[in-house]
């Protein structure tokens, strides 16, 4: 007799999120305590050696004005690796099939994963900002768009996770998405540095990197004072997490590189 | 009397004992090559990926410095940072090499390929070594080629270059050797490179002059063994060091010396491997 499930299967749905979470939270010393470490380095390396000499940027100190890149970085990474490493995984070992045949819908299967992946960012998030404000005062000046876009940012990072770990077919694939695209534009977004200090033309580029507005409008939730225009930064993050979020949908569905 | 007994002496003849002279030069060779070939064979993980991981280093260095000079030790920023990125390049795939290469083969069973052959602790551990100073070396070199445009690479003491360059990446692929007997799973790696390895490098003076800096953070700074090294090969690039280098070279050559003592035993013993 066929189980009945309803409009939405919220049982296997919460079951694969539970995995997901479980997955990253099994090794938490690699997933949560080994970024923070990478993180206060960076702090640390950057403000030895540039902050002394660095005027005030936005009326905050150089180190005030990189947590919140760090940090964003740091959450985008990690909400990436995770879902690109559960599926690639999956595929080159073949308990893909696991998540494909239980009675579950491509959005139902789009949402689990995502959501695993949104756990482990704003998690990283987390734990770096509160580690950090023991010993470094960070002001908070709008919570609004701290949390706006500390979700919308973590949440496109896992969807372009589960995009990679569709089309890659090798663990060599991953690494070269990771290393050739993930790494450069989260590197180049401006979390080092204000854009206000680059010449024209690069700063014309810069601000067309998506990472830029991740990280702009979460440090202004943070010190108040953004390089780039906050609206811009609330649409381009918005639309870009619903067109990934209906491309993830469509090729889950398909079964891109998934069925035969 | 049977008539198959010539059959099967003519092979058994072919069995015995082969003669290598001193050294078996020939698996000496083959394991040597087996390591580099593995090494050089994901080149976009392992050469590509760190070289371009520094080359962001560098441009951020010199977009968050703006137009400003920011001067080290009298050297712009840029080309005080090189040596210690070049050095990071190689140690951390020097390291990576070694600990990935026996805990892979340990995790998948296959280390006994090299145990079994007839080769012995030091011919083991010379092919493992010498193969992963030689991918450090061409990270190095890779990194170099990246970082060329940025700052500028000089050579002011060839013999301090080569000498602290050698030291250096040797001192990081025992360690990567011994953290690989020592792992027993992935995240046995990760650990060691995310807490041991990558805060030695970071916390080197790779990117600062020490001078001026608080004195628990020079003390933390002076215990660490990296910090001769890079400032050695900034010594070898630019002529310009904050310590003696010569003690400092000592003191690596002794650390490999310990090290590579400790690693021998660890073939030898097949430490985590037969035990």
């Amino acid at each position: 007799m066929p189980r009945r499930l309803g409009a939405v299967n919220w049982l296997g749905l919460w079951t694969l999120y539970v995995r997901e979470v479980r997955r990253f939270a099994k090794v938490a010393t690699q997933t949560l305590l080994s970024p923070l470490v990478t993180t206060l380095l960076y702090l640390l390396i950057f403000s030895l050696a540039l902050g002394r000499s660095l005027p005030l940027l936005g009326g905050v100190t150089y180190a005030q004005f990189l947590v919140p890149g760090l940090a964003m970085m740091s959450m985008v990474q990690n909400s990436f690796a995770n879902t690109s490493s559960s599926i690639v995984i999956a595929k080159i070992q073949g308990n893909i099939v696991d998540i494909l045949m239980p009675p579950l819908s491509a959005g139902e299967l789009t949402l689990a994963l995502a959501a695993g992946g949104l756990t482990r960012g704003l998690t990283v998030g987390l734990v770096t900002i509160v580690a950090v404000s023991l010993f470094l005062p960070l002001p908070i000046h709008s919570w609004f768009f701290l949390l706006f876009h500390a979700v919308a940012a973590s949440l496109m990072l896992s969807l372009i996770g589960i995009l990679a770990a569709l089309w890659a077919e090798k663990f060599d694939q991953m690494a070269a998405v990771t290393n050739f695209v993930i790494t450069p534009l989260s590197f180049l977004s401006g979390a080092f540095y204000s854009t206000e200090r680059l010449p024209d033309l690069w700063r014309a580029v810069a601000h067309l990197n998506p990472f830029f507005y991740m990280i702009d409008g979460f440090r202004y939730g943070f010190i108040g004072h953004a390089d780039g225009s906050l609206g811009a930064g609330l649409a381009v993050l918005a639309a870009a997490d619903i067109l990934l979020w209906l491309a993830t949908w469509r090729l889950i569905h398909k079964g891109y590189k998934l069925r035969p | 009397m049977a008539p198959d007994t010539q059959g099967l002496q003519a092979p058994a003849l072919n069995l015995a004992v082969r003669r290598f002279g001193r050294v078996n030069r020939v698996g000496f060779f083959s394991l040597y090559r087996r390591e580099l070939l593995r090494l050089v064979k994901d080149r976009v993980d392992s050469l590509l990926g760190p070289a371009l991981a520094n080359l962001m280093f560098m441009l951020v260095l010199k977009v968050a410095m703006g137009g400003q000079q920011v001067a080290a030790l009298g050297l712009p920023l840029a080309d005080f940072v090189a040596p210690g990125l070049l050095m990071f390049a190689a140690g951390e795939r020097a390291f990576s090499a070694g600990c990935v290469s026996i805990l892979f083969d340990k995790m998948e069973g296959m280390i006994a390929d090299v145990f079994m052959a007839p080769l012995t602790a030091g011919e083991r551990l010379a092919a493992y070594a010498g193969a992963c100073v030689s991918s450090g070396l061409v990270a190095a070199a890779i990194t170099a080629a990246v970082l060329w445009p940025f700052a500028h690479l000089g050579i002011a003491h060839p013999a301090a270059l080569v000498c602290f360059f050698l030291a250096g990446t040797l001192l990081q692929a025992l360690l990567g050797l011994a953290a690989g007997f020592w792992g027993r799973r992935w995240d046995h790696y990760a650990a060691v490179l995310g807490f041991v390895l990558i805060p030695f490098s970071y916390l080197s003076g790779m990117f600062y002059p020490t001078r001026g800096l608080p004195p628990l953070a020079r003390a933390v700074i002076d215990a660490n063994p990296l910090y001769y090294v890079i400032d050695g090969i900034r010594y070898g690039m630019t002529g310009v060091t904050e310590t003696a280098p010569w003690p400092g070279l000592l003191l690596i050559v002794v650390l490999d010396l310990l090290l590579t003592v400790l690693v021998y035993r660890m073939f030898q013993r097949g430490w985590r491997v037969k035990t």
